[in-house]
């Protein structure tokens, strides 16, 4: 028989999927700030967080809801391949294929995004863009400056702020949008939102605020924390639902099955 | 899950852990609120004990007399007491002026002593004070009303108090705001300095005078490059 909380558990799978995507106040307004940035004479926006802002879902979300009204397109793996990179955008950018056993000319393809300008506009949503080489991210921004194509930028928040510091001073025509770790009543609507979203009502009515507490203190608020933080929880008891009915309180989540999952991920040390 | 039960051992002995500290913790704070208002002083602890014992030889209207004036008697002192290190702390200014340069002055606001709830607003008094706590409510305030202001006097506090590594990042989220503000640059790029930096702060202050073709911009490079120590 099938424990309640494998559901649960299920829910909270690390995922970009959009029909996974959460309105939460901060990504609500990051977001509009993200459209409003793609429709102002920019060529470059940069989306900076740290790993599990929700950098990845929000970019999903922006294609997905204005992939009728603009030219918009999502590169989410980056390729170490610069032949492949160029044969995507070249796709992208003339919506043809490449014929097969050729390979992009760079020069070619600028004269051709500056012959577009005024006519069309592509976007380009770049994400892990800092898994790209410098040389690439120096033909990204020739392309940029056709302003026929646009690109936003995703990419980890480094330690050294003299990499964002630098890029920014150095082109006064970036805007710079930083995504944070959730605040404590977005990561609780997070969590809510999540299990209500497949009919949980019981399971979250079982999570209290108090427990929301204890579990934003271990994750900080990232949002891959908690999602791996939740599926152990829900795999804790899935195995008590199923071995030891007796340690499971359905009225209330046991603030031990929290410790323990935060002994396993590396939150507590003892 | 087949770790289950070393996890459970796991979190038997972190309750363990926990509860010893909360013991020894309480055992500490019951010693200190016992004993630590006395001091040195036994004198006063033992007359303070004395009267206690006394209160129960009054009759019960005297007793309450008796009883309200005795309790308000250390708290008074103790009031006095704080009263003394507050205005000590407020004749010692935050910022010394000027700070970086003689183009730079510092803004001595002064800010309503205000807060408004259900705006969720934040308004704080920061005249003077050398508490710490200060700048945090200011970085709270800046992370709510993103007033560059904020920003540009968290970047020159920490420079003044020798942290470049937050002078540098202020200076940076001024920046951000608004990248037509000098002093923002500036101050980034002599944290940089400080911090050890020197080639990287010249490469951004040169790059800054490409694009504005700053004077002032231009006398900081020339005075970076030039002299030994100093800035």
């Amino acid at each position: 028989m099938k424990s309640r909380y494998e559901s649960a558990k299920d829910v909270f799978i690390d995922s970009i999927d959009i029909d996974d995507y959460i309105e939460l106040s901060n990504s609500i307004s990051v977001y509009h700030q993200l459209e409003q940035s793609i429709n102002k004479p920019l060529k470059m926006v940069l989306l900076f967080g740290r790993p599990g802002t929700g950098k990845s879902i929000l970019l999903n979300r922006l294609q997905d809801q204005l992939k009728y009204q603009k030219e918009i397109h999502y590169f989410d793996a980056p390729t170490s391949n610069e032949k492949e990179f160029f044969q995507k955008l070249f796709k992208a950018i003339t919506k043809k294929n490449l014929p097969p056993h050729t390979h992009v000319n760079f020069s070619v393809l600028i004269d051709y995004c500056k012959r577009l300008r005024g006519e069309r506009e592509v976007i380009i949503l770049l994400d892990e863009a800092q898994m790209y080489s410098v040389e690439m991210m120096e033909k990204i921004r020739l392309i940029s400056d056709t302003r026929s194509v646009k690109f936003v930028i995703s990419l980890h928040k480094t330690e050294d702020e003299d990499l964002i510091a630098k890029e920014h001073f150095q082109s006064r025509i970036w805007e710079v949008i930083e995504l944070k770790n959730a605040t404590q009543e977005d990561f609780s609507t997070y969590i809510y939102k999540k299990l209500l979203k497949k009919n949980l009502h019981e399971i979250a009515n079982s999570i209290k605020e108090k427990d929301m507490k204890l579990m934003y203190q271990f994750t900080k608020g990232n949002y891959r924390e908690c999602n791996k933080l939740m599926f152990t929880i829900f795999e804790i008891c899935t195995y008590y639902d199923k071995n030891q009915p007796s340690k499971i309180n359905y009225t209330r989540l046991p603030r031990k099955i929290i410790e323990m999952a935060a002994l396993k991920l590396g939150y507590i040390h003892v | 899950m087949s770790d289950i039960e070393r996890l459970e051992q796991q979190w038997k002995k972190y309750q363990f852990k926990k509860r010893r500290v909360w013991y020894i913790l309480a055992s500490l704070l019951l010693f200190l609120a016992i004993f630590v208002p006395f001091g040195k002083n036994d004198r006063d602890f033992s007359n303070y004990i004395d009267k206690i014992k006394n209160i129960t030889l009054f009759s019960s209207a005297q007793k309450e007399d008796y009883g309200v004036s005795l309790l308000n008697e250390p708290f008074t002192e103790i009031e006095m007491n704080m009263e003394e290190l507050v205005n000590k702390e407020e004749s010692e200014p935050l910022v010394n002026l000027p700070i970086l340069d003689e183009n730079i002055q510092v803004k001595k606001d002064i800010y309503r002593n205000d807060t408004d709830s259900k705006k969720g607003k934040v308004v704080l008094d920061i005249i003077q004070t050398s508490s710490v706590g200060a700048y945090k409510d200011v970085e709270r305030r800046f992370y709510q009303s993103r007033k560059i202001e904020d920003a540009l006097f968290l970047a020159k506090s920490y420079y003044q108090r020798k942290n470049y590594t937050k002078a540098a990042f202020w200076a940076l989220e001024a920046n951000k705001l608004d990248n037509d503000i000098e002093e923002s640059i500036f101050i980034f790029v002599k944290s940089k300095i400080k911090l050890g930096q020197k080639n990287k702060a010249i490469s951004i202050l040169k790059t800054y005078i490409e694009h504005s073709n700053s004077i002032e911009a231009k006398n900081l490079l020339y005075k970076i490059e030039n002299e030994a120590s100093g800035l």
